[in-house]
């Protein structure tokens, strides 16, 4: 969607601008143009330029490095390949890749945008010459559309019978660490609620992580009480966000997080584990712990149930932050960095 | 380092100034002063309390933290070739049985069809990655104890050359 918003962002803008993709996911697939056709499409064009978008190893990297065009990058990071080397040596090869691909990168373009200032740090420790922290577009209206009425009803239904509804949104993969909410949740249910709910929206990124997840529930007897929903649309999101208590984050590694944002947006609070670019997303609209023994996760989401003043000042100052990090706001200020550093650098 | 103030400036004001200098890294939490610290030392206090207390259900707790263990990350140091041997170990645990889980009820149960028509392909696959993975962890540890043999030798006879060439000095 960023990549989308980033375009028609551009065009609006007075840019022409077009999206070269490969293994594009199927809903956006008729946006996007073979990257092989880039050379014969911008002859002729004034002053063209790339942004390569930077997560993962792709070979598409080698083939616009070639290109006789000035290249920046837009870095939303890359995981680390360690927390996958055993779930999905496959996924970590690649991220392996990416890191390596990241660092002949990061010197040789024109600049960089980094989504958070802790992927900017990652641009700036591999001596890349220009960088400025641009987040990821997030149009906040796109979450003001009807839930998924079945859904919301089905939930409210279980609500009704009393009990925490915690939330987890995010691909079910390692470095996301939902293990540790799972074992946070099983410790919340026996010392606090032992009517609570967690639903972990998400699609599976390792497969062994996956069915891991799901052997320790049956093993903590927690298993009636945890939802794996596996991907969902935006409207089952929609109806998740809406019947939840709280919002549960113990990543190990983020390069911005947008699911944080979506929970202020919805009025959600949320606890979040304060680790890689975590806090410079989530600020003060979120109980950020620093320690996350899953004794000290279920007192923070008890206290989040239990301390209404606690739970206002997160709400509200998660709708700032939801505002400060809508497009309106940072819209301008993409395009205005854009501007910038494509003048000095081009 | 260059990073244009003109375009930073702009953006929010918590997100470049204030992290930049922080110590993040991924998997540890920041250094710098994070926002509400008092109810975080709170917390931390309610947690020791908590567990403090005599109707704690400790059992489970341990029981929790145990199941943790299983999760937690393994990386071999480099030149730990044990460690790495372990890892080694950890993936030939090869499981003959695909998930199944789908949102859609009939891909489930399509899949549920599928799992079980091609178990027995599946499973004499896994079985003999199974053995091939013991095999591979057993060439490893043979020559872990090799390396660790002459290590030892090595070790051996630096200590000799430094006593003779102690003796020869005096």
């Amino acid at each position: 969607m960023h990549t989308l918003r980033l375009r028609k962002l551009l065009r609006d803008a007075g840019f022409e601008s077009d999206i070269y993709a490969v293994d594009a996911h199927a809903d956006v697939r008729s946006q996007a143009l073979d990257p092989r056709t880039f050379r014969d499409r911008v002859t002729g064009s004034v002053d063209p330029w790339i942004l390569y978008h930077f997560s993962i190893g792709s070979p598409l990297f080698d083939l616009v490095r070639d290109l006789d065009v000035p290249l920046a990058l837009d870095y939303h990071n890359i995981t680390d390949a360690k927390y996958f080397w055993r779930w999905e040596p496959r996924a970590a090869t690649s991220m392996m890749e990416g890191r390596r691909q990241l660092a002949t990168a990061a010197p040789a373009v024109r600049f960089a945008l980094a989504d958070s200032a802790f992927n900017e740090r990652e641009l700036i420790e591999l001596h890349c010459p220009r960088t400025a922290v641009a987040p990821i577009l997030i149009d906040f209206a796109d979450y003001d559309t009807a839930p998924d009425g079945a859904l919301l009803a089905r939930r409210e239904r279980a609500r009704a019978h009393g009990g925490t509804d915690w939330l987890a949104v995010g691909r079910i993969a390692p470095n996301k660490c939902q293990h540790d909410v799972l074992l946070a949740f099983a410790v919340y249910r026996r010392v606090h609620d032992p009517r609570a709910r967690l639903t972990l929206v998400g699609g599976q990124s390792a497969g062994l992580y996956w069915q891991a997840l799901h052997r320790l529930a049956e093993d903590l007897d927690i298993s009636a009480a945890v939802t794996f929903t596996d991907s969902v649309s935006h409207a089952e999101l929609m109806a998740c966000y809406r019947s939840s208590d709280v919002f549960i984050l113990l990543s190990e590694h983020e390069g911005f997080n947008v699911p944080v944002l979506e929970a202020m947006h919805f009025g959600v609070p949320v606890v979040a584990y304060a680790s890689s670019a975590v806090p410079d997303t989530a600020g003060d609209g979120a109980l950020l712990l620093t320690d996350k023994d899953p004794v000290v996760v279920a007192t923070a989401v008890e206290r989040l149930r239990s301390d209404a003043s606690l739970r206002g000042a997160l709400v509200d100052a998660g709708r700032k932050r939801v505002e400060r990090f809508s497009i309106a706001h940072t819209g301008p200020q993409l395009l205005d960095t854009l501007r910038t550093l494509m003048k000095e650098t081009g | 380092m260059q990073i244009s103030p003109m375009a930073n400036d702009r953006l929010p004001d918590s997100l470049p100034h204030g992290s930049r200098s922080r110590d993040v890294q991924s998997g540890s939490p920041p250094l710098g002063p994070l926002p509400y610290e008092s109810e975080r030392a709170e917390i931390e206090a309610a947690a020791r309390e908590a567990v403090a207390r005599t109707d704690f259900p400790h059992e489970y707790v341990d029981r929790v933290h145990d199941q943790g263990e299983r999760f937690a990350l393994r990386t071999a140091a480099p030149g730990d070739i044990r460690a790495a041997i372990a890892l080694l170990e950890e993936q030939t645990n090869v499981q003959a049985l695909a998930p199944i889980d789908s949102r859609n009820r009939g891909v489930g149960a399509a899949k549920k069809v599928v799992r079980k028509a091609v178990f027995f392909t599946s499973h004499h696959l896994t079985e003999q990655m199974r053995a091939l993975g013991w095999a591979t962890t057993s060439v490893g540890n043979a020559a872990a104890e090799r390396i660790e043999q002459l290590e030892d030798r090595v070790r051996e006879l630096e200590a000799r050359l430094e006593r003779i060439v102690g003796r020869e000095d005096a």
